[in-house]
């Protein structure tokens, strides 16, 4: 079992983070709200570590193992610490493949996937108070406005991009075609060869005569 | 405790009436740089010690809580959030200048409501029989003249079925790293007191308190013996520090 040390600074710095998101913005709050009571175990191996998300009204608290007190999940996670991990990463949050196991309630997680994929911070509220509020809500406009224009871009770039992969994945053929085109280029190769040999026994033969 | 009457204060050997006033003393020099050199020793390390102690905890809504030897309040805010309006948390220390800080402290961030303080010796607590679901005592207990009177107070006060927490340092479980330790709260730590705080005696107290404090198995025993059931500890960093949870049956 790892140093509970290591493993309560993580579920620290996860609670740090969503509590950030969560106090700058009240639509991930709000959303959080109506899945509270909620509890999802990641019960996660090599190393080993126990991870609990409570969802309440105040937003997430995550703790590290603590079984004794617990009433049971309502989801529980198991597998690898490492898939975890570059679950977490992925872009699609599909479990196929994904080398984690699920029980109970998955509706959950595909709320909680929808909640923090649509996160928009209140820039004006934190500039404001960083920056004070005549300067603030200036820059605010600033970020948001690069921040749009970002998102645009990248939705366009993705736009553009996808029929060309789409042809070129069309395009493009498949294992099975690629295997059976080597062995006709086998074949081919064999049949030249055989014919080379023959021609070289004609010639020999020609020349005897 | 010996049966010659005298204690320990540090490394030294100072008569049981004199142990409080001098650790008192202590923690009146202590009191206003107390949060920051508790970062500054830990590197912040300490937080995450006390976020472990409120999990093991299990503290819920409408629980009572005392949190003694609670200075600054740290655990006491916590706690606080957890038992909500229908809960109750009492902070206490019997150092008057820390209860006065963390009072302060906590009165600031607007924790009020389900929070009392009590200026109290935690071997004489000074509450009913069977009254809180939790007690709490972080880096405390090094500092109580007669440790296993306070643990018979924790439990005469702890509700059947509550559950005491008792966060304090401890002994590393790494020959290396005990070394490091050494060298660290001996060489660096006075230091770093009396650069920051201007104490660098008041340092060197904690730091050979932390060294004269029963380890992890003594401790759990001494639990035991004082009524607890269940008794069981869990190393932190190494075991620099150790958490001992122990309930009442």
């Amino acid at each position: 079992m790892l140093d509970p040390s290591i493993s309560t600074a993580v579920a620290a710095v996860a609670e740090s983070l969503c509590g950030k998101i969560t106090e700058h913005d009240p639509g991930t709050l709000y959303g959080l709200k109506a899945l509270s009571g909620a509890c999802i175990k990641l019960d996660l191996n090599s190393p080993s570590l126990n991870f609990y998300i409570h969802i309440n009204d105040e937003g997430l608290r995550f703790t590290a193992g603590n079984d004794d007190l617990l009433d049971p999940p309502t989801t529980l996670i198991r597998g690898k610490a490492a898939d975890a991990f570059l679950f977490l990463f992925k872009d699609k949050h599909s479990l196929a493949n994904s080398g984690l196991n699920i029980e109970g309630n998955v509706q959950i997680l595909a709320e909680l996937q929808t909640l923090f994929s649509n996160v928009e911070f209140d820039w004006e509220e934190i500039l404001s108070d960083r920056l004070g509020t005549t300067a603030g809500p200036i820059f605010a406009k600033q970020v948001r406005a690069i921040l749009n224009t970002s998102k645009e871009a990248a939705q366009t770039m993705r736009k553009r991009i996808e029929p060309i992969l789409v042809d070129e994945l069309q395009a493009a053929i498949n294992n099975e075609e690629f295997k059976h085109f080597q062995n006709q280029c086998d074949t081919l190769a064999f049949d030249l060869e055989f014919a080379e040999q023959k021609l070289s026994q004609l010639k020999a033969t020609l020349n005897k005569g | 405790m010996s049966e010659d009457n005298t204690t320990h204060f540090g490394f030294e050997k100072v008569k049981v009436e004199e142990k409080s006033g001098r650790v008192a003393n202590v923690f009146h020099s202590v009191a206003a740089k107390y949060d920051l050199m508790n970062d500054l020793m830990s590197g912040g390390v300490h937080r995450i010690w006390k976020k472990f102690t409120i999990e093991i905890s299990g503290v819920r809504s409408g629980d009572t809580v005392l949190d003694i030897a609670g200075g600054t309040g740290d655990l006491s805010a916590k706690f606080s959030k957890l038992v909500g309006e229908s809960g109750q948390v009492v902070l206490a220390d019997i150092n008057d200048s820390m209860l006065k800080v963390g009072r302060d402290k906590l009165i600031n961030r607007g924790i009020l409501g389900n929070l009392r303080f009590a200026q109290a010796d935690a071997q004489y607590l000074p509450f009913p029989d069977n009254t809180f679901d939790c007690i709490t005592i972080a880096f405390g207990l090094r500092n109580v003249t007669d440790k296993d009177l306070a643990l018979r107070s924790m439990y005469r006060v702890l509700k059947p079925g509550g559950r005491l927490l008792v966060l304090e340092f401890s002994k590393p479980q790494n020959a290396l790293l005990q070394k490091a330790y050494d060298t660290y709260s001996f060489r660096i730590l006075p230091g770093m007191g009396k650069l920051v705080a201007g104490d660098s005696e008041s340092y060197r107290y904690l730091a050979e308190s932390i060294r004269m404090h029963p380890d992890q198995e003594t401790l759990k025993s001494m639990m035991t013996d004082a009524g607890f059931d269940d008794c069981r500890f869990y190393n932190m960093t190494g075991g620099v520090v150790a958490l001992h949870k122990g309930t009442k049956a």
